[in-house]
C-alpha cells in the first residue's frame, strides 16, 4: 500500500512540478506580425509600431485585417511593455516575420535590438530585417498592402519565397548576429521605400543598406543588387539585361537566369593579392528584340560573349564603385583569407581596408545559352 | 446441488416417480409418460422436459419398440436386453445416480425408469430450434466465408471440425458454473500447441469458481493474466475461418455453449488489426488495410492531445496561416480549448452508445441528430469551434476501424488529452511512453502480448504490420507453437 501512495506522490509531482505550465488560449493572444521602429521627433525616446493580426468576427464569416498600435518608450522593451497597459491580449510575437528600422536608428546601431530578439526568445531569429528608405519606418507598415492583407506578410513572402526576385538580399536575424561575430564582414539588408501604384502610395524592395559594425553606413542602389549578388553567390534566378552590340544599339536582349555559381580564388604571393572570382551561370533567353541572329549555333556563341562581357564590366564596375566609396570589403573577401590562410590573415586584419581598395580582381564569366524558351527564332517583322 | 444427495432410486417404479416428482417440483415443464406393455405387462416410465426433446425420437425409436416388442422376459437382464435389443435412438446409457439422472432430465436428455428396476436408461433425444447459421453481425466480410457461429456449442464444434478435418484435432469438454452447468470445450491441434500453454489454460479454467456463465467473456475475465490493464489479452471471433486459422498457429480456443463468441489464447496485440478478409483479398491490399488500422489507433488517441497541446501550448509550431485559422475560429468561444474537446468527446461516446443500443431503425434518426443538431449548431452558435468538431470527428471515426478495441481507445485518448492539457506536448510524450511500456509488460499466457512487433526479420514480421503473401508464411509464429514449419512436412502427427 505504502508503496502505492509513494508512486501516486511521485507521478503527481513529476506532472505538477515539471514542465511550463504554460496553457494559453489561443484567442488570449494578439498575434504580432511586424514591427517597425522609429526615433520619437525631437527626443530620445523610442516610437514603435506594431502591426497585429485583428479578427474579423461577423457572425457567420470570420476574416482577418491587420491593425497597428503606435507606443512609445525610453528603450524598445519599454515601448513594448506598454502594450501590456493597452491591450488586454497579450501580444503573442512567435509569428513575427517583420523587423523594420529607420534610416535614423539604423545609423545608430541594431545590436540592441538584435539583442533583444535573441534574449526574449518568443520572436524568432529567422524574423527578417528591412532598413526603411523613407522618412519613418512606421510608414512602410501604414501602406496598404497590395496583394495581401497584412503589410508585414507580404514582405516575408516577397523576400523569402519569390526566387525570381534578384533585387534584395534577404537576411534573417540569426544571419545578421552571425555576421557579426566574424572580423571585416559587412552586412547588406533590403531596404524598402514607397512607390506610387496610380497615386496611391505602396512598398517597394529596392536596393539595400550596408551596415559596418551593426551601424548603417551606406546604401546600394537597385543597379548594384545583381553584380553584388553575383560576387556573394546568391543568385538563384531572375533576369540578366545584356548591353547590346555597339552595331545594333537597339537590341533589346534579356537572359533568364536559370542557376548560378560563382568560385572566389585568392591568389597571394609575397607581394601581391588578388582573387579569381569565376560565375559559371545558366541561363535561356528570356527576352529577344532584334533581327540580329542569336539563335543559330554560331548565333549562340557571339550571344554568349556579349552576355560574359556585358556581366564582366557589370561586376567590374560595382566592385570599383565599392572600393572607391565605401572603401571596406562588403564581399566578404577578407573571410575568404582568414579561412584559407589564417597566418597571412593575421598580418593582414589591421590593415584589411586599405588593402581591399587595391585589390587586383579577375573576374571571369561562363555563360551557358541552354535554350532559347518556348520559340525558336526570333518574331519575324516584315516591313 | 447438495440437497440431492438424500435420495436415491429405488427398485419401486412408483416410489422413483415420487421422487423424481418431489426433486421437480413447481416445474410445469417436466413430462411424465407411464406406460405399459400389452404382452408382458411391464411398466415403465419416461421422463423429460418438453421443447428440449426431439418427440420424433422419443416416440419412434423409445415407446414404439418397447410397447410393440412382445418377448419380454422376467428372468433376463431387462435392462441391457432392453438398451442393447430394443431401443432403436443411437446413443443411450445406464446409470443408477440420482445426479446423472437429473443432470439428463434438464439439459435435454429422455430418462427410462422400469418398475423392478434401480438402473435407468439415459437416452440422448437432444432436440431444440437454433438460429440458423448466418453471417455475424459485428465481423461483415467482403470476401471470404460468410458463415458464423451460433449459440449451439455441438453446431461451433461441426464447423470447426469442418474446417479441420484432422484427427488431431483434439476437443476437451468440462463443465463450468455450479448452477448453469454450462458445458465449455477446449479446442486444439495436438502437436502444434504447447503442452505449457494448453495445460496451463486447462488448469486455469477448472480453477474458476462461479455460478453461471453465460458467455466466453466469463471465461477470459477470469483468467486474463492483467485483470486491470484497459487491453484484452484473450481473442474472440464469431467466425470459424478466423478461429480454424488460429489453431492452426498453434492457439487455443475456448467455446461456451451458448455463446456464439469463441476465444482463442494466447492473443497478440496486433490480433486486433487483423480483419477477417485480410487473408481473402489481394495483400498489398490487406497490408494497405493494416497499416491504415495502425495509423487509425495512433491518430485515433493522438489527435485530440496534439491539437490541444498545439493550440494552447506551442503556437510557435504552427504554420503562420493555419494559427489565424484556428485562432479565427476561436473567436467568441465561451469555453478554454480543454473543455471543449472533453465536452465533444463525452458527446460523441453518449452518440456511440446510443446508437449501439437503439433500434436499427433509429440509429439514422441518432446520427442526423448528432451531426446536424449538435455538430452545425453548436458551431453556428459558437459553443463550439469548427476545427474542434473535425478534430474529435477524426480521432472518433478512426477509432471506429478498430472494432476489438474501441473503448480501450476512449479511455487512452482523455488520458492522453488531460496529460496534454497540463503539460503540452511534454504531457503527451509522457503519456505514450507510460502506453507503450504497459503494453509491453503485458502478457497473454506467458506470451509477450506485444509479439514480434519490435522485430526485423522478416519472417516475424510477415504477418504484423503487414499481411505477406500466402507463400511466404512458411512458419507459425514461433513462441505460441511447437512445431512452426507449416506444409507438407509440417505436423508430428501428420501422416
Amino acid at each position: 500500500m505504502n508503496r502505492y501512495i509513494l508512486l501516486i506522490i511521485i507521478l503527481i509531482s513529476s506532472i505538477v512540478l515539471t514542465g511550463c505550465w504554460s496553457y494559453k488560449e489561443i484567442n488570449a493572444l494578439y498575434i504580432v506580425a511586424g514591427i517597425a521602429i522609429d526615433k520619437a521627433e525631437n527626443s530620445d525616446k523610442y516610437n514603435i509600431a506594431t502591426e497585429f493580426i485583428n479578427i474579423k468576427d461577423n457572425k457567420r464569416e470570420q476574416s482577418f485585417e491587420s491593425i497597428l498600435l503606435e507606443t512609445e518608450g525610453d528603450s524598445i522593451s519599454d515601448a513594448v511593455t506598454k502594450m501590456t497597459r493597452i491591450s488586454a491580449k497579450r501580444a503573442y510575437w512567435g509569428h513575427a516575420t517583420t523587423i523594420i528600422i529607420s534610416e535614423e536608428v539604423a545609423r545608430e546601431g541594431i545590436v540592441q535590438f538584435l539583442d533583444l530578439i535573441v534574449r526574449r526568445g518568443e520572436a524568432r531569429l529567422s524574423t527578417n530585417i528591412y532598413i526603411s528608405k523613407e522618412k519613418s519606418a512606421k510608414e512602410v507598415l501604414q501602406r496598404e498592402s497590395f496583394s495581401t492583407d497584412v503589410r508585414s506578410f507580404e514582405l516575408a513572402i516577397m523576400v523569402n519565397e519569390s526566387k525570381n526576385i534578384v533585387k534584395v538580399p534577404a537576411l534573417k536575424t540569426y544571419e545578421v548576429i552571425n555576421a557579426l561575430a566574424i572580423p571585416k564582414v559587412h552586412t547588406v539588408l533590403p531596404t524598402v521605400k514607397s512607390f506610387y501604384n496610380d497615386g496611391t502610395p505602396t512598398n517597394l524592395l529596392s536596393g539595400g543598406a550596408v551596415f559596418s559594425m551593426g551601424k548603417l553606413v551606406g546604401f546600394l542602389e537597385e543597379k548594384d543588387i545583381l553584380p553584388y549578388l553575383f560576387i556573394k553567390d546568391q543568385v538563384e534566378a531572375g533576369f540578366l539585361n545584356v548591353e547590346a552590340e555597339k552595331r545594333n544599339p537597339n537590341d533589346t536582349i534579356t537572359l533568364e537566369i536559370l542557376g548560378s555559381n560563382t568560385k572566389i580564388k585568392p591568389i597571394y604571393d609575397s607581394q601581391t593579392l588578388g582573387f579569381d572570382i569565376s560565375i559559371k551561370t545558366d541561363v535561356t533567353i528570356g527576352e529577344l528584340t532584334t533581327t540580329t541572329d542569336y539563335v543559330s549555333k554560331r548565333g549562340r556563341e557571339r550571344l554568349k560573349k556579349l552576355a560574359q562581357k556585358s556581366l564582366e564590366k557589370k561586376i567590374k564596375s560595382h566592385i570599383e564603385d565599392v572600393q572607391k566609396e565605401f572603401g571596406f570589403d562588403i564581399f566578404g573577401f577578407g573571410n575568404i583569407i582568414r579561412q584559407r590562410n589564417p597566418r597571412l590573415w593575421d598580418n593582414m586584419e589591421k590593415d584589411w581596408d586599405s588593402i581591399f581598395k587595391d585589390l587586383d580582381l579577375n573576374i571571369n564569366c561562363d555563360i551557358q545559352i541552354k535554350n532559347t524558351g518556348h520559340y525558336l527564332k526570333p518574331l519575324k517583322v516584315v516591313e | 446441488m447438495e440437497d440431492l444427495k438424500k435420495y436415491s432410486l429405488t427398485c419401486f417404479l412408483d416410489e422413483n416417480i415420487k421422487m423424481i416428482k418431489e426433486i421437480f417440483k413447481n416445474d410445469e415443464s417436466i413430462n411424465m409418460r407411464i406406460f405399459q406393455n400389452q404382452y408382458s405387462g411391464l411398466r415403465g416410465c419416461l421422463f423429460f422436459i418438453s421443447d428440449m426433446v426431439d418427440t420424433k425420437v422419443i416416440n419412434e425409436h423409445i415407446l414404439k419398440p418397447i410397447l410393440e416388442s412382445k418377448v419380454l422376459l422376467d428372468d433376463v437382464d431387462l435392462i441391457s436386453y432392453l438398451s442393447n435389443e430394443i431401443i432403436t435412438s443411437s446413443t443411450l446409457k445406464c446409470s443408477t445416480s440420482i445426479d446423472e439422472l437429473v443432470n439428463a432430465i434438464v439439459s435435454g436428455d429422455t430418462v427410462l425408469i422400469l418398475e423392478g428396476y434401480q438402473e435407468v436408461i439415459i437416452n440422448s433425444t437432444k432436440g431444440w430450434k437454433v438460429r440458423a447459421i448466418e453471417e455475424p453481425n459485428s465481423e461483415k466480410v467482403l470476401r471470404g466465408p460468410k458463415e458464423g457461429f451460433i449459440e449451439s456449442m455441438s453446431t461451433n464444434l461441426s464447423m470447426i471440425r469442418r474446417k479441420v478435418c484432422s484427427k488431431d484435432l483434439k476437443f476437451i469438454s468440462m463443465t463450468l458454473g455450479e448452477r448453469t452447468r454450462t458445458k465449455v470445450c477446449i479446442c486444439y491441434i495436438d502437436g502444434l500447441v504447447h503442452e505449457d500453454i494448453l495445460n496451463n489454460i486447462i488448469k486455469k479454467i477448472e480453477n474458476i469458481s462461479i455460478d453461471g456463465i453465460t458467455d466466453v467473456k466469463y471465461i477470459g475475465e477470469f483468467i486474463d493474466e492483467n485483470p486491470f490493464s484497459l487491453f484484452e489479452t484473450s481473442f474472440t471471433s464469431e467466425k470459424p475461418d478466423t478461429i480454424s486459422g488460429k489453431i492452426l498457429e498453434g492457439r487455443v480456443a475456448v467455446l461456451v455453449d451458448g455463446s456464439p463468441s469463441v476465444m482463442t489464447l494466447p492473443s497478440l496485440f496486433i490480433e486486433s488489426f487483423m480483419a477477417g478478409d485480410d487473408y481473402y483479398i489481394n495483400y498489398y491490399y490487406a497490408s494497405l488495410g493494416r497499416l491504415l488500422r495502425i495509423l487509425g489507433f495512433i491518430a485515433s488517441i493522438s489527435i485530440p492531445a496534439l491539437y490541444l497541446s498545439l493550440v494552447s501550448f506551442h503556437q510557435g509550431t504552427l504554420q503562420t496561416p493555419l494559427l489565424i485559422t484556428i485562432y479565427a475560429a476561436r473567436v467568441g468561444v465561451p469555453f478554454p480549448s480543454i473543455v471543449e474537446l472533453l465536452i465533444l468527446l463525452t458527446v460523441f461516446e453518449i452518440l456511440r452508445e446510443a446508437g449501439s443500443r437503439a433500434p436499427s431503425t433509429m440509429g439514422q434518426a441518432i446520427s442526423i441528430v448528432g451531426v446536424l443538431v449538435l455538430g452545425t449548431a453548436a458551431v453556428d452558435a459558437r459553443l463550439v469551434s469548427a476545427p474542434m468538431i473535425i478534430i474529435v470527428g477524426v480521432s472518433s471515426i478512426t477509432g471506429l476501424m478498430i472494432p476489438n478495441m474501441t473503448v480501450t481507445l476512449s479511455f487512452i485518448r482523455a488520458g492522453l488529452l488531460l496529460l496534454s492539457s497540463v503539460l503540452g506536448i511534454y504531457g503527451y510524450i509522457f503519456g505514450m511512453l507510460a502506453l507503450i511500456i504497459h503494453l509491453f509488460s503485458l502478457r497473454s499466457c506467458g506470451i509477450p502480448f506485444m509479439g514480434h512487433l519490435t522485430s526485423f526479420h522478416m519472417q516475424s514480421i510477415k504477418d504484423t504490420i503487414i499481411r505477406g503473401p500466402a507463400w511466404y508464411m512458411r512458419y507459425r509464429p514461433k513462441f505460441m507453437s511447437k512445431d512452426s514449419k507449416r506444409g507438407t512436412i509440417g505436423g508430428k502427427g501428420d501422416e
